[in-house]
């Protein structure tokens, strides 16, 4: 069942998540998010693989808070990291790397005199994230995640916890075996066929 | 099978140099550096003058740290978790914290960035956190500079941000979130503002009336009650009634004297803009007509909506009354404390207690106040001569 690919394989996937933010009042508010996936792997994977793994979350604001004073707080990730995973019926690891969080602030106020003023804030951080893949077939996989991440510098922590589907864009199975040579029919030699007595 | 190898190492080695240049530029990348913020703290917010509501940039002159909203007004706490079990009478009176709260909760944390020097909060739970200290500096301010009164010496309530509510039934416990409200808790001095719900157009934190509305029951409680509980404990319900709309009544008037602008409520809440919003449209008499919902709070609007006449008047104005209202507070409690367990009182303990520190404006004021209060038994108890 498990993906056991050639050192070259990479795979594609798109995903849902549920984010679970840090907020100022030291609450964590409950968002989604929708998750981008590259994933290449780096050595083979017959019993441990090493893979590098790319990821993009996009996780909009979406709540309405207020009728007239809207700050919403769109959060933009970028995490790379490195996937050591254990190879058996499942793919199962650990991965863990820097964290990039761009926070995109959209600040509008609808009354009276209509104001509306986008900021940018950018943060790195660290993420680590626990993975477990399940080989559909030799292209298609679920991939199952767990991770949580940290901005040091925002003493802040977040966790997230979702679902993807990676489609492998080469395939992860052994090729089949190579064909073998056709031979004539008629032209290989005959057993003697068995003489009685 | 070893070409093969060979190819395989190669490729790998590509993928450890471009995962490398990778991490350096992601780590390098991290966005431009924020300067640290300094004293005094500039952040822009949206914010009240005279009634209307823009985002623009304002002066936290008393805050120290931004980070956690500290500052000479207070700490702010989040996270804080109140005993619901505790009826509405047990947490007025009780000044014992554990008996209230399951959890006092700790100092917020807001997330902001620097743009030209100016604080810009990265979401709306900063947004509302420097609001909120932003109306309680300005009511402080405005309260420290136009009366005789030593925050050092009395002190001043905490600030509870977006407290939880537990319940705890046949060994469960359940947490609620209120929203849309907020409160000013005597035995404790504290603060609540609730959760912001979608139907509050300016969240009720950022509502510069409301917070002054609040801080007003703290000077109440401070004049009134000397700061002592158990005054609110009030077995006779007439009595109950009538200190209940006094209170309600006075802090809105105090509210509209720290904002300057009587329709500070409809900003938050339209539908209470026709019960709130001075003055209001009904007086004693016509009482059970008004469209008001509010029980005492009704009977409130009517006194605050006297004061907001006489705080109109020629030669007259709000901190005037303000400053008759607080000379008057003290006065109105040994009275109060004589009589509110034997008889059943009204507002004319009050009012007749504010008639005699009017002086010379006491005909003016009379006029007004029977103009509002036009039931017969205030028309002939009002000390008018």
């Amino acid at each position: 069942m498990a993906i056991l690919g050639p050192p070259s394989s990479s795979g594609i996937g798109l995903g849902l998540s549920s984010l679970y933010r840090q907020q100022p009042d030291l609450l964590r508010e409950q968002r989604y998010r929708i998750d981008f996936f590259w994933l290449k792997l780096l050595a083979n994977c017959r019993s441990l693989c090493l893979q590098w793994e790319n990821h993009l979350g996009l996780a909009p604001d979406l709540q309405s808070r207020s009728k007239s004073v809207e700050v919403h707080d769109n959060v933009y990730q970028l995490f790379s990291g490195l996937r050591l995973s254990y190879a058996y019926l499942l793919r199962y690891g650990f991965s863990a790397g820097p964290l990039l969080d761009l926070q995109e602030t959209y600040t509008q106020l609808k009354i009276g005199q209509q104001q509306r003023e986008i900021f940018r804030r950018w943060a790195w951080g660290w993420q680590g994230q626990f993975a477990i893949n399940y080989a559909l077939n030799s292209r298609w996989e679920v991939l199952g995640f767990l991770s949580y991440q940290t901005r040091p510098k925002a003493e802040k922590s977040d966790v997230a916890f979702g679902l993807a589907l990676v489609l492998n864009t080469q395939p992860a199975l052994p090729s089949a075996p190579p064909v073998l040579p056709v031979r004539k029919l008629g032209t290989e030699a005959r057993p003697a066929l068995p003489v009685g007595p | 099978m070893d070409r093969n190898l060979n190819s395989g190492r190669r490729h790998s080695s590509l993928n450890f140099r471009s995962l490398a240049l990778f991490l350096q530029v992601l780590l390098t990348a991290c966005g431009p550096r924020e300067g640290e913020a300094s004293y005094p703290f500039v952040a822009r917010i949206i914010s009240s003058e005279q009634g209307v509501y823009r985002l623009s940039n304002v002066v936290l002159s008393t805050l120290e740290d931004i980070r956690t909203v500290r500052g000479s007004v207070g700490q702010m706490r989040g996270n804080a978790s109140l005993r619901l079990n505790q009826g509405s009478e047990e947490i007025k009176v009780s000044s014992d914290p554990d008996l209230i709260y399951e959890d006092r909760g700790r100092a917020v944390q807001i997330d902001y960035l620097l743009k030209g020097g100016v604080i810009v909060p990265q979401n709306i739970q900063s947004m509302e956190m420097l609001g909120l200290y932003y109306n309680l500096e300005r009511t402080i301010a405005f309260w420290s500079s136009n009366f005789d009164i030593s925050f050092d010496e009395i002190g001043l309530p905490g600030i509870l941000y977006n407290p939880k509510s537990t319940s705890e039934k046949s060994g469960v416990k359940e947490e609620l979130a209120q929203v849309m409200n907020a409160a000013y808790i005597p035995g404790v001095k504290d603060l609540w503002f609730f959760k912001t719900s979608p139907r509050e157009k300016v969240p009720v934190k950022m509502n510069f009336g409301v917070v002054a509305h609040e801080f007003g029951h703290f000077i109440f409680d401070y004049r009134f009650a000397s700061f002592d509980p158990s005054i609110y404990t009030i077995e006779n319900s007439v009595n109950e009634r009538a200190l209940s709309g006094l209170n309600e009544g006075l802090a809105d008037f105090f509210a509209y004297m720290v904002s300057g602008s009587p329709r500070e409520f409809g900003n938050s809440l339209p539908q209470l803009a026709e019960e709130r919003n001075l003055p209001v449209n009904w007086t004693w008499n016509s009482l059970p007509e008004a469209d008001c919902q509010g029980g005492y709070y009704c009977e409130g609007s009517i006194l605050a909506s006297a004061l907001y006449e006489i705080a109109n008047l020629p030669e007259q104005n709000a901190l005037k009354v303000g400053r008759l209202i607080y000379a008057t507070l003290p006065l109105f409690a040994a009275r109060w404390k004589l009589y509110f367990r034997t008889e059943n009182l009204d507002y004319h303990l009050f009012l007749n207690s504010f008639l005699e520190t009017a002086g010379s404006d006491q005909v003016e004021y009379c006029r007004v106040l029977q103009k509002w209060f036009n039931s017969e038994p205030y028309r002939d108890g009002l000390a008018c001569s």
